[in-house]
Order: structure tokens, then sequence, then C-alpha cells
């Protein structure tokens, strides 16, 4: 931070992108973190905070595609057709005035342990768009999160903007945390996509009590293809806490986290599947 | 050191600020004393300010960020001879109790009623959720931002 | 409750530094610098427990911008208590400015003032110590068992006052005290409960973290300008440890950014003064969050082995307590937190066998405090579980075996004379008690006996209750003077040690001499504290402001109330005793005059003289507030997560002297004790290093966290305080530990014996339980 020499904030996706492909170039989005941040090699700061092209959420029959500037203060107000689980997720995010300045690019490439909203994104089979001054490319989230984001975006790219197929699924979004302003213990989202009685596809992610939002993929591969039943989704919850590898929290122990990646894996497939209102924060 | 631009509560001001410069340091460097420093992490909310319409924590966004926008503390609200309908609820109320946290909270309560005239218990709390107090049980916050949303609902009906 | 006609006393007057807070003024320590001013900043120990076998500065020293550094090398050795508390202390002289042994992570080692911040800091990372790491030890029974390291070694720690301390134990206080035959007590009831309930670590989180400016006036004089709650103590032991007279120091309080015990303590005030004696310059020293978390003080852990003895017929026979205090690195108001777990519990349920010893044990962990509560939040706790539990096991409603057997009015108790601050206290008998109404009251808010249904099926509905008592200032110890003087427009100077941090005691005692006086509040200005001009006062803590400097207030208005009557006869040539003030104006007389008339004769007119007066206040007694607290909780099943849903609050605090205040200061402690109850906790390695010194791990109650609240305050009339008055400040942070535990165990059957209720823990004993 102390050799960062020049502060840009261009008004376009093009400009910033020229401006970032500089080597000790680093893109600021929301900057929530970045104060706090001391990065040596960082020379200059490339505010993304001005390019409306990424600030606007947009909606068709089929998508919704959100900006990577949109904050998450903007995604829960939004009056349109988003998925309650990403409302859920962006309301679950610390406080107002935190809320007022993350953002989903952010969120979604800074990837701590305790980000909420990759969880429902996850969830929910988003695709995020990249850019660079090289390429535009679309990749899936599951790709973006294969390892941590920054190994995945190339030098000088950033994320644009992420969709989100509307309808699809039935989704449900828990956030366990010990107050509403916390970083969380768990995030769950489970995602149903439902053809009468039949789970034709199931997507499970959790956060928090791992080091990076997660797909959990043996439980959704247990329900996938399957008729409806509760006695399944418990299943589904005993997969989940046991095919997942938990963070060391000084605040909880393992047997904690089990326990609950269980049972709140198989509550959000309950409410999921009724079609309950999200949680915003399940805990006190 | 980097040179920006901005305004705070009407007035334009120049600087050079070093990059690691927080808005926060550079408010009290100004003479912008009601911008608390409680923890300087992001947690406490005590530096809350307003920035072009948004209210944010000043500890977070560093200096150079503010170059070219509109920066509002609540020195701009009202003074001891002519308060804002907040401020002077939140006093008739006993929201004040230290006041440390007073001025960060009165600006976010500020944004939540330029947005909704006639908040809920329920988002006012969420409004407030970003500044810390622990003198109060934040029960005569709320309802001092109920008492100063009714006064401006009726100085508005009024001046109609 | 007495009729009167009071004007201003009882009502919501605005509270006098209400809108210059609100609008942002200068007014804080921050707030008031010079433009030019040295950074101080602390090197604080790494390790638990170790001894400094050499320490190398050159490097810092050569750095550009730095002053001086100050470590145990070059400033005299002078033992005393960091506590703030009268003279002489009751806690040990254990602690000196800097020591050759740290004895917790985040204990001082050496500090630095440098041009600013950056370079002070940088300072520090270059100061080269080598320590001889010693073995820690971090459980307090541990710490008095045979063969533990022993954490004071050194031969100057003492105490000051004729008490136990054996510091060759790590043991820095014990009281044992008992009444009647225990054991015989026991024998004759039916049922006996009895656990071990542990308290854990806390912190005051003022949003204002501890901050310190000194400067020397051009005569030479050290002027600190500190956030603290006790002026004159600091003034006294800034002397003590810088060994300059008290006459070379001024300390001011200005506006302080809250406190609850916290700044009842020497922090920074020594160190930066030597930084300003040693430099010559102005110099702020101020602790970070993380610092405050791990350097200033905490509330004390506690382990209280609780055990109740009751009667079929809800008699209870019985009552032993006996608590293990852990006071961390020091022993600042060890003794007396620990005394008082005793003091302001047991006397709540009269009792002919009632056994008490409470043992202290130094620890290589952050130190305890004075901290709002003051042992009564460790003790009330069990003993209101077990109240609970005990009422259940001979099916008596809680309630109403409180009802029956809670201490009344005309009622005292042994414990009063039995355990005082350090020393014996005061035999007292109760006079004001409205705790059956408070009960009544809150048992009715709360809907007692109905059961409203879950939210969700994977939730449990319960409600619980506790009762509670605190004091009102130390008897025979606390002492708190004012002075007032009339100025030429009628208006008055109320000059007061007292000190606000916060609590809106300013407004309170302008009311006081409003009221006694017969003005309005805004012809008084208040001003506290300055040495230099306020008289002295003990300062505020132990629940005495209003109780205790409020009768200061009003004696010395009473007085100058008097001294205007005369001169008022004076130039109305009526006696004295036909005369009135009303609203600032002297009735009776051959014509009405002003408060102003008065102020400018006695000043300009025949017999020039200033009118002026001055009063002291010592209290015989402590009389209790009482509360009686109520929630409702909803626990759920899968993740062992509590929730409050509703907190009810009755409190008898006498008359409440200005309503909203009081409310406000109830809220207060309660938030507090929610929090504290639920999710503020201590993580620490097995270093002793604590893991969550921030806000964004150490969670505190944020606005959206809070449950609805209802506030009940019933009024009484306590004839030793100021126009009936008590205290309010403390009590009510007791009570969220033993009402939700009651509540839980409602809810879902498990009775949690530790704090915090996390997640974890309560569904780890609902898995326990199954």
């Amino acid at each position: 931070m102390i050799n960062v020499e020049q502060y840009d904030r261009p008004d376009t996706l093009k400009e910033a992108l020229e401006l970032l492909a500089k080597e000790g170039a680093v893109a600021l989005a929301g900057g929530t973190s970045m104060s706090l941040a001391k990065n040596p090699s960082w020379n200059s700061i490339v505010d993304l905070s001005d390019i409306e092209e990424i600030q606007t959420i947009e909606e068709d029959d089929e998508f919704i595609t959100i900006g990577a500037m949109v904050t998450m203060t903007e995604i829960f107000r939004h009056p349109g057709n988003m998925p309650c689980s990403i409302s859920a997720a962006a309301r679950a995010v610390s406080s107002t005035p935190i809320r007022n300045m993350t953002t989903v690019g952010g969120s979604l490439a800074r990837s701590v342990y305790w980000n909420d909203l990759p969880v429902a994104l996850l969830s929910l089979g988003a695709s995020v768009g990249l850019a660079s001054a090289h390429e535009r490319r679309r990749i899936s989230i599951d790709e973006l999160y294969t390892s941590h984001p920054s190994k995945v975006l190339k030098s000088g790219e950033i994320i644009t903007d992420v969709k989100v197929e509307l309808g699809k699924y039935k989704t449900n979004f828990i956030k366990l945390a010990r107050t509403h302003v916390d970083y969380a213990l768990l995030n769950v989202c489970a995602s149903l996509e439902v053809k009468g009685n039949v789970i034709a596809n199931a997507r499970i992610s959790v956060g928090g009590a791992v080091n990076m939002a997660r797909l959990v993929i043996p439980a959704g591969e247990l329900l996938s293809g399957q008729q409806y039943s509760d006695d399944l989704f418990i299943k589904a919850g005993e997969t989940a806490a046991e095919s997942i590898e938990y963070r060391s929290d000084f605040r909880v122990n393992r047997e904690y986290q089990k326990a609950v990646t269980a049972k709140l894996v198989t509550r959000s497939l309950r409410d999921a599947w009724n079609n309950c209102e999200c949680n915003e924060t399940d805990g006190e | 050191m980097i040179q920006i631009s901005l305004n705070i509560n009407g007035e334009d001001f120049d600087v050079d600020v070093s990059p690691d410069l927080t808005l926060l340091d550079l408010l009290r460097e100004l003479g912008f004393h009601s911008v608390k420093k409680g923890c300087g992490e992001g947690d406490c909310g005590a530096c809350g300010v307003i920035m072009d319409g948004i209210y944010c924590k000043s500890c977070l966004v560093l200096a150079m960020q503010a170059n070219g926008r509109d920066v509002f503390t609540v020195e701009s609200m009202g003074d001891v001879n002519d308060p804002h309908p907040l401020q002077q609820a939140f006093v008739d109320e006993g929201a004040v109790q230290c006041g440390y946290c007073i001025p960060s909270m009165l600006l976010a309560a500020d944004v939540l009623l330029s947005e909704n005239e006639d908040p809920t218990d329920d988002e006012i709390k969420e409004a407030l959720d970003g500044n810390l107090c622990r003198c109060t049980g934040y029960v005569k916050q709320i309802a001092a931002v109920k008492k100063a949303a009714k006064m401006m609902r009726e100085e508005e009906n009024d001046a109609e | 409750m007495t009729l009167n006609n009071w004007k201003t006393v009882g009502t919501n007057v605005r509270k006098v530094d209400g809108l210059a807070l609100a609008t942002g003024g200068s007014l804080f320590v921050n707030d008031l610098l010079d433009e030019d001013y040295l950074f101080g900043a602390i090197l604080t120990s790494p390790h638990a427990h170790a001894r400094i076998i050499s320490i190398d500065t050159s490097a810092a020293e050569a750095l550009d911008g730095v002053y001086t550094i100050l470590h145990h090398e070059n400033v005299q050795r002078v033992p005393h208590t960091t506590a703030g508390q009268g003279y002489p202390e009751p806690s040990p002289y254990d602690a000196v400015m800097f020591d050759n042994k740290v004895r917790y992570v985040g204990d001082r080692v050496a500090a630095v003032a440098a041009s600013n911040e950056e370079i002070a800091r940088k300072a520090l990372s270059l100061i080269k110590v080598q320590y001889e790491v010693l073995e820690p030890v971090f459980d307090p029974l541990t710490a008095i068992s045979e063969g533990a390291p022993v954490i004071h070694d050194q031969d100057d720690a003492k105490v000051i006052i004729p008490v136990f301390y054996d510091k060759s134990r790590n043991m820095p206080a014990k009281v044992e005290t008992s009444v009647g035959n225990v054991d015989e007590g026991f024998a004759q009831a039916d049922v006996i409960v009895e656990d071990v309930f542990e308290t854990h670590y806390g912190h005051h989180c003022p949003i204002e973290p501890h901050v310190t400016y000194t400067k020397l006036d051009p005569h030479g004089r050290l002027i600190i300008t500190t956030s603290t709650q006790v002026p004159f103590h600091v003034r006294r032991i800034v002397a003590q440890v810088c060994q300059i007279p008290v006459r070379k120091i001024r300390v001011i309080k200005p506006r302080i950014g809250g406190g609850f015990g916290g700044k009842q303590e020497i922090l920074l005030e020594d160190v930066c003064s030597m930084l300003t004696l040693r430099t010559g310059m102005p110099v702020l020293l101020n602790y970070n969050r993380e610092e405050e978390f791990v350097s200033s003080r905490t509330r004390h852990p506690s382990r209280c082995y609780t055990k109740v003895g009751v009667k079929n017929d809800g008699t209870i026979t019985a009552i032993r307590l006996h608590v293990l205090l852990n006071t961390g690195a020091y022993g600042s108001h060890a003794l007396t937190v620990g005394s008082n777990a005793g003091s302001k519990v047991l006397p709540m349920y009269p009792c002919e066998n009632i056994d008490f010893k409470m043992e202290a044990a130094y620890t290589n962990l952050p130190v305890g405090g004075a901290y709002r509560g003051y042992g009564a939040t460790q003790a009330v706790y069990g003993l209101e579980v077990l109240i609970d539990e005990a009422a259940r096991r001979i099916g008596m409603d809680p309630v109403e075996f409180r009802k029956k057997n809670h201490i009344k009015s005309g009622q005292g108790s042994p414990i009063f004379k039995a355990l005082g601050e350090g020393t014996e206290g005061v035999e007292m008998t109760i006079g004001s008690c409205g705790l059956d109404k408070c009960i009544e009251l809150g048992a009715e808010a709360i809907g007692w006996g109905h059961k409203d249904p879950p939210s969700h099926p994977s939730k449990k509905r319960g409600k619980g209750c506790a009762i509670l008592m605190q004091g009102s200032s130390i008897p025979h110890v606390d002492m708190g003077s004012a002075t007032l003087k009339l100025n030429d427009d009628g208006s008055f100077n109320l000059l007061m040690g007292a000190t606000d941090l916060g609590t809106g005691s300013d407004t309170i005692l302008s009311q006081i001499a409003a009221e006694e006086i017969g003005v309005s509040i805004d012809m008084i200005i208040p001003l506290s504290s300055d040495t230099d001009v306020t008289p002295f006062d003990v300062g505020a803590y132990a629940s005495s402001t209003t109780y205790l400097s409020g009768m200061a207030v009003k004696k010395t208005a009473a007085l100058i109330r008097h001294q205007i009557l005369e001169t008022a006869s004076e130039m109305l040539g009526s006696p004295v005793s036909a005369l009135d003030i009303d609203d600032g104006v002297i009735k009776g007389g051959s014509r009405e005059i002003t408060l102003g008339d008065v102020g400018l004769h006695s000043l300009y007119g025949e017999n020039q003289h200033q009118i002026i007066a001055s009063a002291s206040h010592i209290t015989e007694k402590s009389p209790p507030p009482f509360a009686a607290h109520f929630v409702e909780v909803e626990v759920d099943e899968d993740t062992g997560s509590v929730e409050v849903l509703h907190y009810v609050a009755a409190v008898d605090c006498g008359t409440a002297i200005h309503p909203k205040l009081a409310e406000g200061q109830t809220e207060g402690a309660v938030a507090n004790g929610l929090s504290y109850a639920l999710t503020e906790q201590y993580f620490f390695n097995e270093k002793g290093r604590m893991l969550n010194p921030n806000f964004g791990h150490y969670k505190i109650f944020s606005s959206s966290d809070m449950p609805k609240m209802t506030t009940i305050l019933v009024p009484t009339y306590e004839a030793t305080g100021p126009y009936g008055a008590k205290s309010v400040s403390e009590i009510s942070i007791n009570g969220a530990l033993p009402a939700i535990a009651n509540a839980i165990q409602d809810a879902v059957g498990v009775r949690i014996a530790s704090g915090p209720f996390s997640p974890d823990k309560v569904l780890a004993a609902m898995a326990k339980k199954s």
C-alpha cells in the first residue's frame, strides 16, 4: 500500500482494463478490505466504482445478470426477480455501511471463508463474466471456485458480472452466526430443480465452516434424480456433514461444525422444497 | 503523495494524501472531530460518514477514494442553536449517553429517513446495525428516529 | 412513595451536554490536542510469563523522530496498584510502571514517544528484548495449588491495609465469613441443590478506547487530560508513581466515551506523564482496540461453588457460596470484587445459616478490574439458577418462591456487616424496597406462566427470571463534594468532582441543584471534572454518583440557597424566614426580585461578596436498588442458538431523578448483560494469547440483535438519598446470565452452568441430556 503512486477511477470498463494490464495494478471493487491491506507490491489502484456498465442488474425471461459493482444493499433491495437465496445472502452480510460498499465482484474475487454471497451463487449455478484487456470470457462459478479465484483469474482480469438462471431452482439460504453482524459459523444454500415429485438436480453449497465457499457434490448427487422424501433430506445432511473438509475455527469445535452442517443442510433442503422464506440470519 | 479534491459539508478541499491515509484520518486532520475512531477496523462504526449519498465507514475508505466525492459529517446537519430534528429527537429521547457513537448513528438515521419517511422498528434496527453503542440498549435511538421521522413528516405537511 | 411537588427532579429535562455531543462538538480527549505533540506507544509482552534478561533500545533510539524510550532500567520502581480506589487502597501494590518481569501476553515492557504514530510503532519493533520464558499458569485452581509457578516473586509486592495477601501461593486476596451453622442448616433441608457456576472474561468495550494526553504548562505543571472515571485518584496515583508532588498535577476529565468500570484504573496516565516529563513535550497515548481488549482491564472470571438448602414449605435453611476469582496477572479490585460477590448477592435471601468464602488467584492471563456489576454479576448467576431449581424441586413456582424469600423493607442481613470493601462492612437495614412490585409488574409484562408456540418446528420456547440487588456507594469510604457559586445573571456554576462519563450525571446533579435552590435547570452550568477547579469526589464508581454526589450537591444547594436568602433579606428588608425562591424569583418580601438581582447586588452592591457554597457528603449506608428481570427465549434444537425474544427489567431505584436516563442506564446494562451472557467471549490459545481482540470476533450486540425490551421503573423513596434516589447504573447488568439460563432450562430442560451460552455449548448440553 505504501508504494502506491497512482490512483485512477475510470468511467469505462475498457479504460479500467487497460490500466489493470500494467504490472502492480490492483482493482478496487468497493474497498471494504483495501484500507486494511498492506500489500507492498501494489503500485497503482484502479477504482471500479464509477464504471456504470458493471453496476446494473438486468433481467430477461430466463436470466438475471448482476454487475460486479452492484452492492449487497442494491441486491436485496432489487425490486425484480432476485432469487431469494441471493437476496438473503446479500442481506446477511455484515452491517448496513458494509453492505453499502461490498460488491458482488469484490466478494467473489476475495473469497474468504465467511463470504456469504458466493455460497448462494454456487448453489444456484451462476456463471461469471470475466474481462481483461485481451479477452472477455464466461465461466461457470464451479470453475471459478475450483481453487481460490485469485488463481483462476488471469493477470489483469476482473469479474464483470454474475448471471443466474431464473425460476430454475427452489432455493434456500441459511446463515448461522452468533450475532446478526458476524462472520458465519456456517452458511448453507440448497437449490433444487424439481420436476413433479422428482428432484431432477440438487446443488448444495456451504461456507463459513470451510476455507472457501464450496459445493457439496456428494450430497447433491444423493438427491439428484430421486423422488422426494424427507428421509433423503436427512441423509443428504449427514452426507454433507461427512464429506466436507472443515476449517479449524477457534469459536467452535469440529463436532459442532459437523452436527450443525448435517442439521442445517437438511433444514435448508426442507425449506427449499417447501418454498419457505430464506432465513436472513439464523442465530443470535 | 496523491493530490485529491473533495467536498466536505459543502466546502471544497484540495489536499495531498498518502496512499495509506484513510478518509477517517483525513477528516479528523481537517478538524471534523465528529468522526470518531473506535477501532479503525471497520467494526464499530463510530467513523461513519455519508459519501455521495451512501452511508459508509470512513476507516475503510482510503482518502484518495474520496477524490471528487461529496462527504457529509454530522457537522453538516445542525448546530446547538439550530439542531436537525434527528439531533433534537436523539437528545430529547435520551438516546445520547456518552455520545461517542452518536454523530455517525445520526448520519445512518439521516440516510434511512431520506429513503423511508416512516420506518418500522425493524427497519431502524437494520439501518443502525453498523453503529455499535455500549451505553444504551438502542431502545432510545429507535424511539428517537421514529420521533424525528414524525417531526419531519409534519414539517413537510406544514410546508405544503 | 411520597407526594411531591418537584419541578425539575423526576422530569426528563434535556441532557445538559446532549446537543453539543449530537452536533459533533470537540469534546473528547482526542479532539483537544495541540498542533504539535508526540505520539506515545507501548511495547507489550508476547509471553505469558517471562523475565526480561536484557533490553536493547539502541536501534529504536537511533530512529529519526524518536524522543524517548522508557523501560524498567530507566524508570523508578514504585510499587502501586493501578486500581483507581480511595486511599489506602484495598488492592495490592503489585504493579510498577515497568518491571523486569512480564506476567501476561499484553503486559507492559517499554514505551516510546515519537513524532508520529508510524515512527512510534516502528521504534517499538526495533526494541530488542531478550526473555527468559517461564512456565505460565492459566487455571486459577492450579495457580493456588502447591508447586505452581509464582507470578509475583518480587520482594516489594505488598498490601497496605491489614488484609490477607500471599503472593507465594498466587493469592492476592481471601475472605471468609459465616453466619449460624451451615452444616446444620443443610441437615434441616428437604432439598439440597448445588453446582459450580463459571463466569467468563468480558470486556467493557467503551466505544472510545482509553486515551490520555499530557503536557506541561508554562509553570512547569503537568496537565493530564484523560478519559477517566476517577480524576482525583489519577492525580494521586500519578504523583505516587512519577514521584512528583500532587500540587504539580492538574487532571482534566473532558467528555468520556463510556467507562463501565474500565476507566476506574490508571493505565495510561502514568506512562504518558512520564513521557512528557522526560521530553518536555505534549504526548498523546491511547490504546487501539486490540490493546484495549488485551492490556486494559476485564471482568474477573470466576468459579462459584453454590449450594442452597430448602424445606418443602419453601424456607431456605442454608446457603453456601465459595468463589474462586481469577484476577489475572495483577490483583486490581480482586479483594473488593470478590467481597462484593457475597455482599451484593447473599443478603437477598435472609437465612440463618450462610457460609461465604472467596479466594482470588493470580494467573498469567489478562487482568481483572472494576466492571459494572462488580462481583454481583459473577455470584448472582449460580444463586438465581439454584433458587429456580430448588423451587421446582419442591413444586413451587419460582416467582412465588422468590416473593416468599426475598429481603424486605426493615430487614437486615449479617452479611452487610461482615463484608465491606476489604475491611468490615456496616450494619444496615433495608429502607426502601419495591421488589414485590418489580416482580409483579415484570411477571405480568412477560406473560409468566403462559407459553406461545415456537416460530419453527425445531425451536423451543422458555421463560426465566432472576431478582437482583446492588448497592449505592461505599459507606464510610466514598466521599463526594460540590461547589456552587452565584453569577450576576442568577446563574450558577456547579463544580463537581463527580465524573460524568456518559451516564448523564452532570444533568442529574444539575437537576438536584436546580430543585433545591428553586431555579430552572438552564440556570445551572455544570463542570466535571478538573482537579484544579472542582472539589474532590472519589469518582464515578460503586453506583455512587446520584446517591452520594447527589447528596453533596443537595447540601451545597441548600447552603447557597440560604446565603441567597440572607442577601435578599438585606436587599428587601424582609426576614429570611418570609422568603422563598420560586423559579429564580424571590417571593414573600416587600417586592419580588430575581436571583440575577441578588447576584448583581452581591458582586457590586453593598456588602460585596461572592455567594458561594461547598459541601461534602459521606454515607452511612449503601441502600440497594432492587430489580426483577424476566426473559423469554427461543432455543434452536438443531444449532443450540439461543434467541432472546423479550426482556423485561423492572427496577426499583428509589426516585428516578431523570426517568429517561434511568431507563437508559437500565437498557444499556441489560444490552451489555445480554451479549455477555450469549456472545461475548475471550478465546485464548495455549500460550495465553487472546485470539479475538476485535469487534469482528468479540461480539457485542448491535441494534439488530436487541430483543423487544420492556423497562419498568418502580418508584420508591429512599429516605437517605437525594429526593429519595438510589443507584441504577450497575444492577441491571446482572440479570441476563441467570434469567436466560433459567429460560433455557424451561425451554429445553438443560442447565447451562457456565457462560457464555454459545450455540455449541447449548447444543452439547442438549446432546448430553438425550
